[in-house]
């Protein structure tokens, strides 16, 4: 042991020396230090990170602001589709031999990082290449599955390049807006001289998805505002300003009337560019002013993405100045907010999320097929006292599967509505509120417990599965209220905190189940209203396991599925932007009357920086739907003061 | 000998084809797989998660993914993982393991002669004010709730003093300079502390075995040392690499110092009860008796003999030094293989989970072997035949 002993020794003084003569990093450059929590997840290239189930958001949140662009961009407060690569918007649909067509025209004089223009034979490889249908019979888009998989993809033809800035898009269908302005129009656009070559290799392996999965390709021609640089698994990832970038300089006005809805956007181009302006909406006349106006950056040297395993030494490390910005998708315990928002020179922004958080019933059974039931459990919930008093504020109360930071499509309830949802009731006039909603929907009450439901079946022992406070203590908190309520009520009801895998096993897969929690990630575009209550989507492992927006005994009853079928398919066909909202909200309003989703909470967005170093140009002074990293910010507009 | 250790060969493989199993079986007995990710975005198709079930072969009967799986492990095939498609699960062990082992080998070696050190020395005094404060402290320190402690140190000495870095094993302002693989870093600090513990394990072995005056064998001790100390100081200070070796082991100080804190305790107790044991033995007793100094009473003759149980759990210790600490990792952000480990099992990623846990096994089963041929070695009463 006295070896063991000397070495010892050996290693002390040596960490010893070490920590005495610790160095400092590099100066000179502006350079942006993100905390993100976990690391990426494939090859280091942008085609494997949105792959499969390597298309995390932490790989988004690297690959987000670098490497491609799309035709489209989304502006940052409106939330609108807007041209981005398109010099204009897109031609409407016309038909040509029975396909549906539609040009759009190219900004002249955008270059790649590599200094090569960016050309419509770009774009057109990018979506038949996409388009490729495998030996599978499926596309490549939905062979290689993660952020890459979009059924958009089988509605195209082909698309050709017929100049140098020209596009054409024939497609086999009519595109609604959710496949054309909101799926295809986003699509990232691949430098043909770079990936032709790897894509043909790849095509002709045995194994397509895993030869394009496997290809790294760090420095990556980018049409965007950065380049990546370099990974150290496990340490940090660094992306580098493009020095081409074309859209620098570019003056970005958003507009709003006098009630500060967003009615205006408009885009000065520099010079690089040819300098000229463009817009949609309203952006002058009475009551208009600016809302937002801010130049397109990068203004740093590059970014580097630092990968902290916990959230408090994340935040110790905003606090000391060793990171500029934290990455948190999962937001701060109240202890470490308050710290940072105690902090000086650190400053943390919420902004609403997109996503929501719900209680779901299986429609197929009884009690749950009465919509008086369902009616009643959301009755008794008292959301505002959970968010407010047991979540001291954390979260926000929600009625509506589409968050209200998407505020186009989102849909606020009617007077009538929040009476019926029991809104501002104690818990007294909750309870007597449900009792009577049950009962005079024939369900009977024998010694305080629910004994029958109208057809006179007997109610047995129900269950709620609800996240464990291991998986999500917000969700936990709600689970455990909903079931105090429920027997305060007199169902019998018992709740099994589960975890993730668990709940999606027997909720999804198998359609065991009474009533569950969960949440979604929500996307702009809310034709996941579609998706959760359509009735095509009711099949194990589909994203209906409760079964539609009604239970089959009232669409028999009243026609409510075939009447919500309708409008979710008129949704997908439309091409109108206005007629959209008012199906989306059409659609809202059917799911609240039926009452298959009760919306429990949406979460907040918590972004913490170093104000005294970062300048968002007022940016983080507005509401940002998914906050400052859902994108905004980070896609060109990176702004640090030294 | 031979013989011994061909059957223990033999047992260590019927044993890992056992574990394996075991392994294979309460990984796929996990509810869900990994393709339930997609479940959180409604955007993704149910054709693309048949697409991932058909890609991973998780629509295959489970009989014919064990097989294949026991197939590919013994040709030495861990699979392909699935949170980290296409990369091999080999080659994310081995971009791991490096970090994993640099940190806990040292962390190990500090906490085992701390541990060592201080339970001789208790023992010896046992009832006294040494004994009771250092006991108090080595179970207070082991019981502590690591991830609070570990946080609090983080704290103190990363926040409040700002003497060291707040977690990561490396700065990356320092790191981007140079694009240099941290693996290759890791390799040389692996490689060159080996070296340099192997160069001075021969020297005291020769030391010992040459029958040297204790006063030359103390010289060529300490100058080995020198030397050592010497060689390594010169190649940190003089090339890129050793630059960057150099920010790793500051970064490691204090996950090292954590690490050391709250497991120098058990050691210290084994050792302590171990010594108990001995220092009632009749020749103890006798060396005291003969007059010998305390101090070689209980370094040569107690200390030696109570040396057997603390070895094991050393030799233990080193070989699970490769399934790193899940906290320790977490909080000082050093991802090794605790937290690979940890991901894998909790993104369903069952040929990394499997395969970890499996390398994990390989180690613990080979460490029993040479804790065996040890006991021998150390204790000339042992012998197998």
């Amino acid at each position: 042991m006295k070896f063991v002993r000397f070495a010892a020794l050996l290693v002390v003084g040596l960490l010893l020396v070490v920590g005495a003569h610790n160095q400092a990093g590099a100066q000179g450059e502006n350079i942006f230090v993100a905390a993100i929590h976990s690391d990426l997840k494939g090859v280091f290239c942008s085609l494997s990170a949105s792959t499969g189930a390597n298309n995390t958001v932490w790989n988004f949140y690297v690959w987000g602001p670098s490497a491609h662009m799309s035709l489209y961009g989304i502006t940052t407060l409106g939330q609108q589709p807007f041209p981005s690569l398109a010099k204009d918007f897109a031609t409407p649909f016309t038909q040509e031999g029975g396909l549906w067509v539609s040009t759009v025209e190219l900004l002249p004089g955008v270059k790649w990082s590599d200094g090569t223009e960016l050309t419509a034979e770009d774009v057109a490889f990018t979506f038949n290449t996409f388009a490729t249908v495998l030996p599978t019979g499926r596309t490549l888009s939905l062979e290689l599955g993660g952020g890459w998989a979009n059924p958009a993809f089988d509605l195209i033809d082909r698309v050709e390049a017929v100049d140098t800035y020209t596009v054409k898009f024939y497609l086999k269908e009519k595109p609604g807006l959710a496949q054309w302005e909101f799926t295809l129009l986003l699509w990232d656009i691949f430098q043909k001289k770079f990936w032709e070559p790897k894509f043909q290799e790849a095509l002709q392996s045995d194994d397509p998805v895993r030869s394009l999965a496997a290809i790294e390709c760090p420095g990556e021609p980018s049409a965007a505002p950065f380049v990546t640089k370099q990974w150290q698994p496990g340490a940090f990832a660094e992306i580098v300003a493009n020095p081409n970038y074309s859209f620098k300089g570019t003056i970005a006005t958003e507009y709003q009337d006098a009630d500060g809805n967003i009615v205006g956007y408009e885009e000065q181009l520099p010079e690089a560019l040819g300098g000229g302006t463009r817009s949609a909406g309203t952006t002058s006349g009475d009551g208009i002013s600016v809302a937002l106006r801010t130049e397109e950056g990068p203004f740093v040297d590059g970014v580097i993405y630092s990968l902290f395993g916990d959230q408090s030494s994340a935040a110790l490390a905003v606090i000391s100045g060793e990171v500029d910005y934290h990455f948190n998708p999962l937001g701060y315990g109240l202890a470490t907010l308050n710290q940072l928002e105690a902090a000086e020179g650190v400053r943390v922004i919420k902004n609403a999320s997109n996503g929501v958080f719900y209680l779901s019933f299986n429609l197929r059974k009884s009690p749950f097929n009465y919509v008086e039931f369902r009616r009643a459990v959301r009755c008794v919930i008292d959301k505002e006292f959970v968010a407010n008093e047991l979540l001291a504020g954390q979260v926000i109360p929600a009625y509506s599967p589409v968050p209200p930071g998407n505020a186009f499509w989102h849909r606020t309830l009617t007077e009538e509505e929040k009476a019926e949802a029991c809104i501002g009731l104690s818990e007294e006039e909750r309870l007597a509120r449900a009792r009577q909603m049950l009962e005079e929907a024939g369900f009977v009450f024998e010694g305080g417990r629910l004994a029958q439901d109208p057809e006179g079946n007997p109610i047995g022992q129900l269950e709620l599965l609800h996240p464990n406070a291991a998986y999500d203590n917000n969700r936990n908190i709600f689970g455990l209220h909903i079931v105090d309520r429920l027997q305060k009520l007199g169902i019998p009801v018992r709740d099994v905190p589960a975890g993730f895998n668990n709940i999606v096993t027997l909720v999804f897969d198998r359609q065991d189940f009474d009533m569950w929690q969960l949440g979604w990630g929500l996307g702009l575009y809310p034709d996941y209203l579609e998706a959760f209550f359509h009735s095509r989507n009711t099949q194990p492992g589909g994203n209906s396991p409760q079964g539609g927006v009604c239970s089959a005994r009232e669409d028999a009853l009243t026609g409510c599925q075939q009447e919500f079928d309708r409008i979710a398919d008129e949704f997908l066909a439309e091409q109108d932007l206005q007629r959209a909202q008012e199906l989306a909200r059409e659609m809202q309003r059917l799911i609240f009357q039926w009452a298959a989703y009760v919306p429990t909470h949406y979460v907040q967005q918590q972004d913490a920086y170093r104000a005294d170093r970062i300048n968002w140009q007022g940016l983080e002074d507005k509401p940002i739907l998914d906050g400052l990293q859902g994108g905004a910010a980070f896609v060109g507009l990176v702004v640090k003061t030294q | 000998m031979w013989k011994y250790l061909f059957k223990r060969l033999i047992q260590i493989v019927i044993t890992l084809y056992i574990y394996a199993s075991i392994v294979f079986i309460i990984v796929y007995m996990q509810p869900g797989d990994i393709s339930q990710i997609y479940i959180n975005d409604p955007q993704i198709p149910p054709e693309a998660r048949e697409a991932l079930l058909e890609r991973l072969g998780l629509n295959q009967p489970v009989h014919i993914q064990y097989i294949n799986f026991m197939k590919n492990l013994f040709t030495g095939n861990l699979g392909i993982s699935f949170s980290q498609y296409p990369r091999p699960v080999w080659e994310l062990i081995k971009e791991r393991l490096p970090r994993t082992v640099a940190l806990f080998v040292i962390a190990t070696l500090l906490y085992f002669s701390l541990g060592f050190y201080l339970g001789k020395l208790i023992a010896w005094k046992r009832g006294g004010l040494i004994d009771y404060s250092a006991t108090v402290i080595g179970v207070v320190l082991f019981t502590v709730y690591t991830p609070w402690f570990a946080i609090l140190l983080l704290w103190i000495f990363g926040y409040k003093l700002g003497w060291l870095p707040i977690g990561k094993f490396n700065d990356p302002l320092l790191w981007r300079q140079y694009e240099i693989d941290q693996n290759l870093v890791f390799g040389y600090i692996v490689g060159v502390g080996g070296a340099a513990l192997l160069f001075l394990f021969v020297v005291f072995l020769l030391g010992r075995k040459l029958y040297l005056p204790r006063a030359l064998r103390w010289t060529i001790h300490l100058g080995a040392l020198g030397l050592v100390t010497a060689v390594i100081v010169y190649l940190l200070w003089s090339t890129t690499i050793g630059l960057l070796a150099r920010d790793i082991l500051y970064h490691m100080i204090l996950p090292a110092i954590t690490v050391t804190l709250i497991a120098f305790g058990g050691t210290m107790l084994l050792m302590r009860d171990s010594m108990l044991e001995v220092t009632r033995e009749d020749y103890v007793l006798a060396a005291k008796a003969k007059g010998l100094p305390d101090k070689a009473v209980r370094d040569k003759h107690a200390a030696r003999n109570a040396l057997l149980p603390v070895v094991t759990s050393f030799v233990l210790a080193l070989a699970f030094t490769v399934d790193g600490g899940i906290i320790t990792e977490t909080i000082f952000s050093w991802p090794g293989m605790g937290l690979l480990l940890l991901q894998a099992v909790l993104e369903e990623d069952m040929p990394l989970a499997i395969g970890a846990l499996v390398f994990t096994g390989i180690f613990a089963l080979v460490a029993h072997l040479v804790a065996d041929i040890l006991y021998a070695f150390l204790d000339p009463r042992i012998r197998y035949d």
